[in-house]
């Protein structure tokens, strides 16, 4: 394969990502067939030694961040409806149009149930780091506050001072495992969060390969 | 090797190959390999990554009549190597405790023979 051969089909491949994205791997494509040319390599060889074009563009894709991909997923939904709209009759678009408003009640309660659930399994767990830390707050703030009421309030002797101000500073000291429980919990929940965003673009990247 | 820490090392790797001046993308792969293995289509997006969370620098120069892209290490890239360094401490203290156990892992695969 040709250097231009190579650069054209790696343009054709990320034809659907941003331009400035594609210029900027096609440039570093380009220098790299360069510098091995400069190191006694020909231009086949060169090309050869980039790896399979397959392996460049997956690269790419993995790397790409959720929001590119996800944008790209729906310009291309788009742009393969448009060509459907221009090869397809208007009769079969109007069948699979009143098919799919047929069958709204099945899929469209089992998207909305599916949502649902991924929503509210999110919202629960943030609510439960949000309770731990509320729950640190309020026991940090009143064992300190009984621990320093017990010497201000007058009591007739020091006994129930002391009394006083030591359960503050326990119940203060049991706020602070709250604090910790709620920043292991706030890591567990922002891993989960981070795990759900990648598995999402794993499934789109691989529902593209599939459509193309 | 795993992925993750496969490209944890890849990076920190770029990024050691810079540490005695600036450098172009073919140049650091050969310096890296006779290390470790690695290609374009995995260097380039260990370049955008480093780039993308200010461990490097890029300048576009002209070299024979076209534009090379040069990488340069930032102070931050440099912390980067030093802190792989302590943390890997860790690991080289597992490996030797799993390596002086390396005799038992055999032995105890023959017990049944």
């Amino acid at each position: 394969m040709t250097r231009d051969e190579f650069l054209a089909a790696l343009t054709h491949r990320l034809g659907y990502l941003p331009y400035g994205e594609v210029k900027k791997t096609v440039d570093f494509y380009r220098e790299a067939i360069a510098d091995r040319m400069e190191d006694g390599m020909t231009e086949a060889e060169a090309v050869a030694a980039l790896g399979s074009l397959d392996e460049i563009v997956r690269e790419i894709e993995m790397n790409l961040p959720l929001s590119t991909v996800v944008k790209t997923r729906v310009d291309d939904a788009r742009e393969r409806a448009r060509e459907k709209k221009e090869t397809e009759s208007g009769g079969t678009r109007a069948f699979k149009i009143l098919f799919l408003l047929l069958t709204c009640p099945i899929w469209g309660s089992l998207l909305i149930a599916g949502v649902a659930v991924v929503l509210s399994l999110l919202i629960t767990l943030f609510s439960i780091v949000f309770a731990l830390a509320v729950t640190a707050v309020a026991l940090i703030a009143s064992g300190l506050a009984m621990a320093v009421a017990a010497f201000i309030v007058p009591y007739p002797s020091m006994a129930p001072r002391l009394m006083l101000s030591g359960i503050g500073l326990v119940i203060t000291a049991l706020g602070f495992v709250f604090v910790f429980a709620a920043m292991v919990m706030g890591k567990a929940v922002s891993g989960s969060v981070r795990f759900t965003g990648k598995t999402v673009k794993k499934a789109i990247l691989r529902g593209k390969g599939a459509a193309s | 090797m795993d992925a993750q820490l496969r490209r944890g090392i890849l990076e920190v790797c770029v990024l050691t190959a810079l540490c005695e001046g600036e450098s172009y993308g073919y140049q650091i792969i050969k310096d890296i390999s006779p290390y470790i293995a690695m290609s374009e289509s995995t260097l380039y997006p260990i370049l955008k990554r480093l780039e993308s969370s200010g461990a490097l620098t890029v300048t576009s120069r002209e070299h024979n009549g076209r534009l090379r892209k040069y990488y340069a290490i930032t102070p931050a890239g440099r912390r980067r190597i030093t802190s792989f360094l302590t943390e890997w401490e860790d690991v080289t203290r597992a490996y030797d405790y799993i390596r002086s156990a390396s005799h038992t892992v055999s032995e105890g695969g023959t017990i049944y023979e």
